[in-house]
């Protein structure tokens, strides 16, 4: 089928198109062990990164880019509310007026989140339904929602499907303007290639609820970025979240011109810097000179699996030769 | 060969250039396996540092082998050619077995160096199974009798390529070396250049002139004689949106300072790889892209890379297909579409 093959892929929202993200892994302290995750994830080797390196760093990026971007620093883990310097770090990104954004389980209590609304612009919240507390996490949702972007990823298990799928079903009652997604889970967060063993109603479920959450919400996007356009051969586009291109396996841009490396980087908990998390091509480490990159990268990965991955610019590669120069010529791209 | 030889003036105007390919089929449709095995700095009979550290024996380069020929075989069937680069190269006593071996197994072989052996160690290469030979000669003397006796010998089933660099002190030897080599036709290709800043001995104005004269004799004389053709690698075609522009030697690209292509996409990987002493292997020697160690594990790559060099100074990288990466908009699908240019890579 020719008629739909997909050729093209940008950020829905012109906004998103401004943003350059640094998305830092300071550490993997957790308080829970989920069964799909890994030492490496949660296991505590790495400690904390110290907060001057973090701000070095960041300087470094904003004198580079705060010209002509928005830049978004967001931090992962681990889970980076038990990192106690969080706040000074925060603190300073945003007297830098950067945006700042974390991925948390959600597991904190109210009063951490009191403190934390006035240095933060984004919240991405999951769901872990073999540790996590429903009503806790429903609660802070609806406290964080009020005062910040909020973006809430249900992890579908596919051993507890009916937990994470209760509270899916809540929050699509209680509330009309959530950024939600509902994620299909990998058997390992560090092992890019298998989705956990769900049955088809499962996948057929996830699709679902997916399709609800379209209809019902009326604002799709309150991430720093996400929702993204797709354009096809036939000259037909759609909106699409990451979560779906998963969903669906259609997340296999190998052998495409990908943004990643100008849109955003990725730093290890290591120090070192990529373009994105499928670890392609290392650009540098934390703390040493290097080139930032200035040309997008050709994916050699058969799977994209990161949300923040999958929410970055791409575009089929073209290939010239000799008798088609004049064809491109007359289209005007070259 | 259906290309007809650049003008310098239309490499000059190389504006819009969009995609340097192959003239030739034949080096199109070749696998390089560009092989250091020393860590000498560069190659020019200067020299001085001879890797300290033990080369691979035999078994070892061969087995490595094994591993790149059952990879590419299946691309490039017999068409792959392992060059041995390197001061070190001509010091290497299993050269003749390693040679051997890769002949058995099908594939050609060239050995790219400086001149620095006695003539029995050449004769003995003209009776193995040697394909290419490229030297780096530097001239000493005006007695070039013996030393183009010994390459016509060589000829016979080597092809052949003489180096020479020289500065304004060396430049009466070069013309007497030239009328040599002009006055009868034995197949040996010779390509020239000057060192500019070496020892402040800069060609001058005459010299420079009279220079430029030999390049291109020799470069018209390398093709009358097929030479250019004969050998694994040569002259790429370059294209702008216009279409042909001409076709030009890899040191023609650098004397014009055509040789910038950062931000395009390279071949190299997919047309040749680059194997350093210690067994490092990248995708080429501008060492931009690591993609695995002979020792464990080699990731060969499928696709073309983004070029983030500022310049492409060595002529075997030169010699690998390079394009302008088409950036297009959602507005312009439709009309790509339509004429068909969605093509799967």
């Amino acid at each position: 089928m020719i008629d739909n093959k997909s050729v093209y892929i940008d950020h829905a929202l012109e906004i998103h198109k401004n943003i350059y993200t640094v998305n830092w892994n300071i550490g993997n302290q957790c308080n829970y062990r989920c069964s799909y995750c890994s030492d490496l994830l949660n296991g505590g080797s790495a400690k904390w990164t110290e907060p001057e390196i973090i701000n070095g760093f960041a300087d470094r990026i904003i004198a580079q880019y705060s010209k002509n971007k928005d830049i978004v620093f967001e931090f992962t883990g681990g889970e980076v509310t038990l990192y106690k310097e969080l706040y000074n770090v925060l603190k300073y990104l945003k007297e830098r007026n950067c945006y700042t954004s974390i991925l948390t389980n959600g597991s904190p209590k109210l009063d951490y989140w009191k403190k934390m609304k006035d240095v933060l612009d984004y919240v991405t919240l999951s769901f872990h339904a073999e540790h996590a507390n429903a009503e806790l996490f429903y609660s802070n949702v609806e406290y964080l929602h009020k005062h910040l972007n909020v973006h809430v990823n249900v992890m579908m298990h596919n051993k507890l499907f009916d937990i994470s799928r209760s509270l899916g079903e809540k929050m699509l009652d209680g509330f009309n303007d959530l950024s939600l997604s509902f994620q299909p889970l990998l058997q390992s967060l560090t092992n890019e290639k298998i989705l956990l063993d769900y049955t088809e109603e499962q996948m057929e479920m996830i699709k679902e609820l997916d399709t609800a959450r379209v209809r019902k919400m009326e604002i799709k996007e309150q991430r720093y970025k996400g929702e993204m356009r797709e354009y096809f051969i036939d000259g037909r586009s759609n909106d699409i979240s990451p979560e779906r291109f998963i969903a669906e396996r259609r997340n296999n841009w190998k052998g495409w011109f990908c943004w990643a490396g100008l849109e955003q980087i990725v730093i290890t908990q290591e120090r070192q810097v990529y373009r994105a998390w499928c670890l392609q091509d290392q650009v540098g480490e934390v703390g040493k000179e290097f080139d930032l990159p200035t040309n997008p990268v050709v994916c050699t990965k058969s799977k994209c699996h990161c949300n923040l991955d999958i929410a970055t610019k791409k575009q089929c590669n073209l290939i010239i030769t000799p008798d088609n120069i004049k064809d491109f010529s007359e289209v005007g791209v070259i | 060969m259906s290309g007809n030889i650049g003008k310098m003036e239309d490499l000059k105007v190389y504006h819009k250039t969009i995609l340097i390919d192959h003239t030739s089929e034949k080096h199109r449709n070749k696998f390089i396996v560009n092989w250091k095995l020393d860590d000498s700095l560069n190659f020019a009979p200067k020299a001085e540092s001879i890797d300290s550290a033990a080369p691979l024996n035999a078994e070892d380069i061969i087995n490595y082998s094994d591993k790149i020929i059952s990879h590419y075989q299946k691309i490039y069937g017999s068409n792959i050619v392992f060059v041995f680069k390197g001061v070190g190269v001509m010091l290497y006593k299993d050269l003749d077995i390693v040679i051997k071996a890769l002949k058995e197994r099908n594939c050609k072989t060239a050995i790219d160096s400086v001149f620095l052996r006695k003539a029995y160690f050449y004769e003995q290469l003209n009776k193995g199974n040697l394909d290419y030979l490229s030297l780096y000669y530097k001239l000493s003397n005006n007695d070039f009798k013996p030393f183009l006796a010994m390459l016509q010998n060589l000829r016979q089933s080597i092809h052949i390529r003489l180096n020479i660099n020289i500065s304004s002190i060396e430049f009466d030897l070069l013309k007497v070396l030239m009328d040599e080599i002009m006055a009868n036709d034995d197949q040996v290709s010779v390509s020239l250049s000057h060192d500019g800043n070496r020892d402040k001995n800069e060609l001058n104005d005459l010299q420079l002139s009279l220079f430029h004269e030999m390049k291109e004799s020799l470069i018209k004389r390398d093709q009358r004689l097929n030479l250019t053709e004969n050998w694994y690698c040569g002259l790429m075609r370059c294209y702008n949106t216009e279409g042909q522009i001409g076709d030009y030697l890899p040191e023609e690209y650098v004397r014009e300072e055509k040789n910038h292509w950062k931000g395009w996409l390279c071949w190299a990987g997919l047309e040749q790889i680059f194997i350093t002493h210690n067994g490092n292997v990248f995708r080429s020697s501008c060492c931009q892209d690591w993609i695995g160690n002979l020792h464990d594990y080699i990731e060969f790559p499928t696709l073309p890379v983004f070029c983030n060099k500022e310049s492409c100074y060595m002529y075997w990288n030169i010699t690998v297909k390079k394009q302008y990466p088409v950036y297009f908009q959602p507005k312009d699908i439709v009309s790509l579409a339509r004429i068909g240019l969605f093509q799967p890579l």
